[in-house]
């Protein structure tokens, strides 16, 4: 402290170079740096004790180098009694960023509160920063693209989060760090792969359950496609696809197969789209009662797999035997209708015959109903003959026993005989 | 050509006295040859005999019995249970074919009906068992190549061996006969004769799991090899042969068990096992009790063996 006192001091010296120069911005933040610059600095904030110090060096490369502290922190502007009042009101960027902080206050972490959840809305600052908002481009930024997930894994994961009853919300980070996207944001820092903003949006993020959310069931199918083009476009050709543009909710999109967060990729072993995982992915719908009863699916389909040799091998973890995919394809899953399907009775041959599978299958061999269980009506040849020898079984094994049981008695009976018996000649 | 050669081609007349091209002392060495070679061949003849005789008089003396008619296969056994005349009811060839069999067989069931295991898709997908799975899939059809094998090797050996055609003729099914033995031994059980009848060298009961043995490897292995080249098959044939060859399998060890594993294993006589899958004897009273018909043939033809003059 110096012998004058600063309130005299700073306000002194500040009119007289005022007066005498044009004002430019960067002197204003001279002022307040004079203090803030100070490292030991602190006050309160929301209850806190916290530091108050600005580092010039940060501040002067962020996006808002060239802006007085007082074009934030309005309510500063005609302060001339220092220290300052220290209740200031929150830096308000809507006074410039008018667009944003609309789309923002309709979105869920604005005003937009679901009945019954109580946290604190969040600010600009939570996601951007505040003295320290570089530009997206710049690596250092909070909303640079391979930031953005520890961005938001400051509320959405399991350290951050603690509080959320939903584990999508609380685990979100967690489950994205291990999926094939965010290793690639996060480890292999790529930033053509999907982060957060990607398929959430970022200013007007919506609960799932809110159809103009881009995750919204409706929408994830789009949301994918802007990036997972090919694959889209085969499942618009497919009967998920297009049942799902008739209105059918049930029918498969993205994320019922793949998963949402945790999505990775087909040859990690905790995808559930991996080899020995795609056949319960599938009985998810396909083994429902319900679904299958209400869209007229087969209800056999998946029982009549798990008991063929196909079922039993997948059964036991076999990586090369036939699962659903390898039959029917995966996006572009057509019905036996359609010429193109590969499960179409001209195109079997090749399905059936794929190169690790039944390579040289004949004609004869793809003729007749895949997933018919093996007695089915249509057989009844084959049902007569299970018949006969469940007979033929039951009477040969029930003379067999009858025949021995007669055997083991006489035999009793005749060391019994023998034993009372005075010993003969052998 | 000479006048020799000529004079050669006449006939030789009786009483003829002809000039002859062999001189007298030639003919005299030749003849003196003759008789030498005649008389070895003559002794090692009778030599021969003489140590066949005293080979089957040994075996007789030592208590093992040459089954009939095949007389050289008594070779000497490795174990005998049981002190006294044993008879030797089953050959090395045919224990060893046996064995096989068995082992086959038992490799087969197994790794067959563990396709029949049930359970949850959920519990299981999450286990890597494919190697289990292949490695189910390996011994299942080496132990049918070991077993096909041995049938076909069966097949030569009936046909083929003197041994195996005999036993082959004993075991034809003679309808007739074998029913009546049915029908006396039925009667025995249940007390309406006092002693059981008698059978020849296999009862009714041999013979009918001789011949279930050989019909259910037939169906197994066209099955199963039709199963196992399944692309060149059409579905209804692959579903036949899948139904067949998992009920002839329930059908065969079902029946292993409840009749041969009884007749080897559970009966009292011969619990905990009978001995003639080892080392192929049968005491004489078993043979006696089980298999009249034969012990007598065997009595006899040991007497006439006895009652042979020895030198």
């Amino acid at each position: 402290m110096t012998a004058l006192p600063r309130t005299l001091t700073v306000p002194l010296i500040t009119s007289l170079l005022l007066s005498l120069c044009i004002p430019a911005a960067g002197q204003d933040n001279e002022l307040c740096l004079e203090c803030h610059g100070e490292e030991d600095i602190t006050g309160i904030l929301d209850g806190k004790e916290r530091s108050m110090f600005i580092d010039q060096k940060t501040f002067s490369e962020s996006v808002h180098a060239d802006m007085p502290c007082t074009g934030c922190h309005i309510d500063l502007e005609d302060v001339d009694d220092y220290p300052h009042n220290e209740q200031l009101q929150k830096a308000f960027c809507g006074n410039c960023h008018d667009q944003e902080t609309e789309q923002f206050a309709a979105s869920i972490h604005g005003d937009y509160l679901p009945a019954g959840v109580s946290r604190h809305k969040i600010r600009c600052s939570d996601c951007h920063g505040t003295h320290d908002i570089y530009s997206s481009q710049d690596r250092r930024a909070k909303s640079f693209h391979c930031n953005i997930p520890k961005t938001c894994s400051q509320c959405h994961s399991s350290i951050g989060g603690t509080e959320w009853q939903d584990a999508r919300l609380r685990k979100a980070y967690d489950y994205y760090a291990k999926s094939i996207h965010g290793k690639a944001v996060l480890q292999w820092e790529l930033t053509l792969a999907a982060t957060c903003v990607d398929c959430h949006g970022f200013h007007d993020i919506r609960p799932y359950a809110d159809p103009k959310s881009h995750v919204n069931r409706r929408s994830i199918v789009e949301t994918c496609g802007r990036c997972h083009v090919g694959a889209v476009q085969r499942y618009n050709q497919g009967i998920h696809g297009k049942a799902f543009a008739e209105g059918i909710q049930e029918s498969a999109v993205c994320t019922d197969c793949h998963t949402e967060h945790g999505v990775r990729s087909p040859l990690d072993r905790g995808s559930h789209v991996y080899v020995t995982s795609i056949v319960s992915t599938c009985s998810r719908c396909h083994a429902d009662k319900e679904i299958v009863a209400k869209y007229g699916i087969s209800v056999e389909t998946v029982s009549t797999y798990q008991h063929s040799y196909h079922g039993i091998g997948q059964k036991y973890g076999s990586m090369v035997i036939a699962n659903c995919v390898s039959c029917h394809k995966y996006h572009d899953i057509k019905p036996a209708g359609d010429p193109s399907s590969s499960i179409n009775p001209d195109n079997l041959r090749e399905t059936c015959g794929q190169p690790r599978c039944h390579v040289g299958a004949t004609k004869e061999f793809v003729r007749g109903k895949t997933h018919s269980p093996v007695t089915s009506g249509q057989r009844r040849v084959v049902n007569v003959v299970r018949v006969a020898y469940i007979f033929l079984i039951a009477l040969s094994l029930s003379g067999m026993f009858l025949h021995n049981v007669l055997d083991l008695r006489s035999r009793f009976r005749r060391s019994g005989k023998a034993e009372s018996e005075p010993e003969g000649e052998s | 050509m000479t006048d020799r050669d000529d004079e050669l081609k006449k006939p030789a007349r009786k009483g003829s006295k002809r000039k002859s091209p062999i001189s007298e002392e030639l003919r005299e060495m030749i003849r003196l040859e003759l008789r030498e070679e005649v008389r070895k061949e003559l002794i090692s003849e009778i030599e021969s005999g003489l140590r066949h005789q005293r080979q089957l008089e040994e075996q007789i003396a030592s208590g093992v019995y040459p089954p009939a008619p095949h007389l050289a296969s008594g070779r000497l056994l490795s174990r005998v249970l049981v002190p006294g005349k044993v008879y030797e009811r089953f050959s090395r060839n045919q224990r060893i074919q046996h064995l096989l069999l068995l082992i086959s067989f038992t490799i087969l069931a197994v790794t067959g009906f563990a396709l029949m295991i049930p359970g949850d898709l959920e519990e299981t997908t999450s286990r890597n068992l494919q190697w289990l799975f292949d490695l189910r899939g390996l011994l299942h059809r080496l132990a049918a190549i070991v077993l096909i094998s041995t049938s076909l090797y069966h097949v030569f050996y009936l046909f083929f061996s003197t041994r195996g055609f005999h036993e082959l003729l004993c075991m034809m099914p003679r309808l007739r006969e074998d029913f009546k033995l049915f029908i006396g031994t039925m009667k025995y059980y249940i007390g309406r004769a006092d002693t059981p009848p008698r059978c020849g060298r296999f009862t009714y009961g041999e013979k009918f799991e001789y011949w279930a043995l050989v019909w259910g490897t037939i169906i197994m292995t066209v099955t199963g090899l039709a199963l196992w080249s399944a692309s060149h098959w059409s579905k209804f044939i692959l579903d036949l042969c899948q139904i067949i060859h998992r009920y002839e399998a329930i059908l065969a060890v079902l029946a292993v068990f409840f009749w041969h594993v009884y007749a080897v294993h559970l009966r009292p006589d011969v619990f905990p096992m009978s001995r003639v899958w080892w080392d192929g004897t049968m005491s004489d009273e078993e043979l006696k009790e089980e298999h009249y018909l034969e012990w007598k043939a065997h009595r006899q033809r040991e007497q006439a063996v006895e009652g042979r003059p020895t030198e």
